[in-house]
């Protein structure tokens, strides 16, 4: 077998080969030229996620847990006794007695969380799920206030949703992306897998996504449903940061969330600014550097305060200005 | 076009040193595709290539902490990746004359100078030479050499006669001769020299 593949190897190099020599001059500049043609069409992107996951599991498997992901282990720990504490909360509880479960992360912070079901929820900065327990009873129903991810435990018999302020996500078995800030005016829901129902708004407007699919909606327009690629919407929850020619305003708004900082822009002429890069398990400090490089940003950093009896005070806070200076082609 | 695309080269090779992961995907945004393509030339299947490529920059960033680029980074790229090529070869137990002979070819064409995979000057005069043939012309001569489709096959699709198709391909020989040649001969001359 393994012959085989050898000689079909040194078959297709040898033919290649003597394509090559018997090239003339203007065919090698046509060639070339086609080939800087085939460039344009590598899969780059897929191929950088495959190799960053050989890094990690190749790295990991030499013990080199880096502080971020030892800070982010330490971090996750109590809410998963939160969890396993829900889990075991349950039995003694009648049918007529509720008690609410309430799982909030800070800012600057994500988790991941098991539910009573084993749906696994990822929860992003500055978001908060609460849910009544015994939690499977006829249905599994969860409020969400910012962004998750779920990975729904399929259970036919009890129906899985999410209520947001203004938003419904009806479910079975699926995985899917929700974001439903209250500060933002619109509601997000992206759908990797399975069939979910989204309603929303006052009007209750109802639409089904298949996979692949993002619905956005907005009070004044109502639900738009629009198939795209959707990777970069979900990425969050492996500790990427996407921007895709996002502006500078929605730019400062999730570094705000995703470090617990406070961002100040203050120069209006950023507001137009668009930003396009991927920081994945980045620090702060890496990514205002990155930002100063690229950009005609200029960042300074203030750090955050403590009270006088050692209570938090301000957050830390990060000024953006614009530095004319420095033009970008 | 991204907007660290102008981080310049001894600063990223400094920051992936130092760990940077921007750094590095940086720097794999801006050789992977090129390195594929150019890697396809020795091993003639992409997928090999891809393969390689993606096995050199994982090492890149396991050993990075010793990285000591004596030449550019663009150089150490492009030698490493031929290197792994030829070590592919010799692992599929490829007859050294063969070896020999793609060393040889890939010393003379112009298909094996890193410029032509990356932005670069000599990209932008291969585009030129193209660009300057009658757009007929270049379409015919593709179909023709790259394809491989007989001059009646182009003819019959093209809706043209099979003389014009002719001297469509002459024309842009004689067209891409009189841009490049001297350019082509160029590069033979600094690969020799270098």
């Amino acid at each position: 077998m393994r012959e085989l593949t050898n000689r079909r190897t040194a078959e297709k190099l040898k033919q290649h080969i003597q394509k090559l020599e018997q090239f003339s001059d203007d065919q090698e500049i046509m060639e070339a030229y086609l080939s800087m043609q085939k460039i344009k069409e590598v899969g780059t992107e897929t191929a950088r996620g495959k190799v960053w996951s050989r890094i990690g599991r190749e790295s990991r498997s030499r013990q080199v847990y880096t502080w971020f992901s030892r800070a982010a282990a330490i971090l996750v720990f109590p809410l998963l006794l939160l969890a396993i504490w829900s889990i075991t909360r349950q039995k003694p509880v009648s049918g007529t007695e509720m008690v609410t479960q309430e799982i909030t992360v800070p800012m600057g912070i994500r988790s991941r969380i098991v539910l009573p079901d084993s749906t696994r929820v990822w929860l992003n900065s500055g978001s908060s799920i609460r849910y009544r327990l015994p939690f499977t009873n006829g249905s599994r129903e969860i409020n969400l206030s910012g962004e998750a991810y779920f990975e729904v435990t399929h259970d036919q018999s009890n129906p899985f949703s999410v209520h947001t302020g203004r938003s419904k996500v009806e479910v079975l078995g699926t995985s899917f992306n929700i974001k439903a800030y209250e500060e933002e005016p619109e509601v997000e829901v992206v759908l990797i897998e399975g069939k979910l129902r989204f309603k929303a708004g006052m009007k209750e407007e109802e639409v089904v996504l298949s996979p692949g699919e993002r619905a956005v909606f907005e009070k004044d327009k109502g639900i738009t449903v629009r198939r795209e690629p959707l990777e970069k919407y979900a990425a969050w929850r492996f500790g990427k940061l996407v921007f895709d020619e996002t502006p500078m305003k929605d730019v400062a708004r999730d570094l705000e969330r995703w470090f617990g900082i406070k961002v100040i822009l203050t120069d209006p002429r950023l507001n137009e600014y668009r930003f396009t890069t991927t920081f994945e398990n980045q620090s702060l400090q890496q990514v205002l550097e990155l930002l100063e490089l690229s950009s005609p940003i200029k960042s300074s950093y203030v750090p955050a305060t403590v009270n006088m009896d050692n209570q938090p005070g301000e957050p830390a806070k990060v000024h953006f200005s614009f530095e004319t200076q420095k033009m970008i082609r | 076009m991204l907007l660290t695309d102008n981080i310049g080269e001894p600063e990223l090779t400094e920051r992936i040193c130092k760990g940077d992961r921007v750094a590095f995907d940086v720097a794999f945004r801006r050789y992977y595709p090129g390195l594929v393509i150019f890697a396809s030339q020795f091993t003639a299947e992409q997928s090999v290539a891809e393969e390689i490529v993606q096995d050199f920059f994982v090492r890149l960033w396991e050993k990075r902490m010793d990285l000591v680029f004596t030449d550019s980074m663009k150089s150490y790229f492009f030698t490493s990746v031929k290197n792994r090529c030829f070590n592919y070869l010799k692992h599929r137990k490829i007859e050294l004359e063969v070896i020999e002979r793609l060393k040889v070819i890939s010393r003379q064409s112009l298909l094996f100078e890193p410029d032509v995979y990356l932005d670069s000057e000599l990209q932008e005069k291969i585009t030129r030479a193209v660009n300057a043939l009658p757009e007929r012309c270049r379409e015919v001569f593709i179909m023709s050499r790259f394809k491989g489709m007989k001059n009646d096959e182009i003819a019959e699709q093209l809706n043209l006669s099979k003389r014009t198709v002719e001297t469509h391909i002459s024309n842009a020989i004689a067209s891409l001769r009189r841009d490049l040649k001297e350019y082509a001969g160029l590069v033979i001359l600094t690969w020799f020299l270098s």
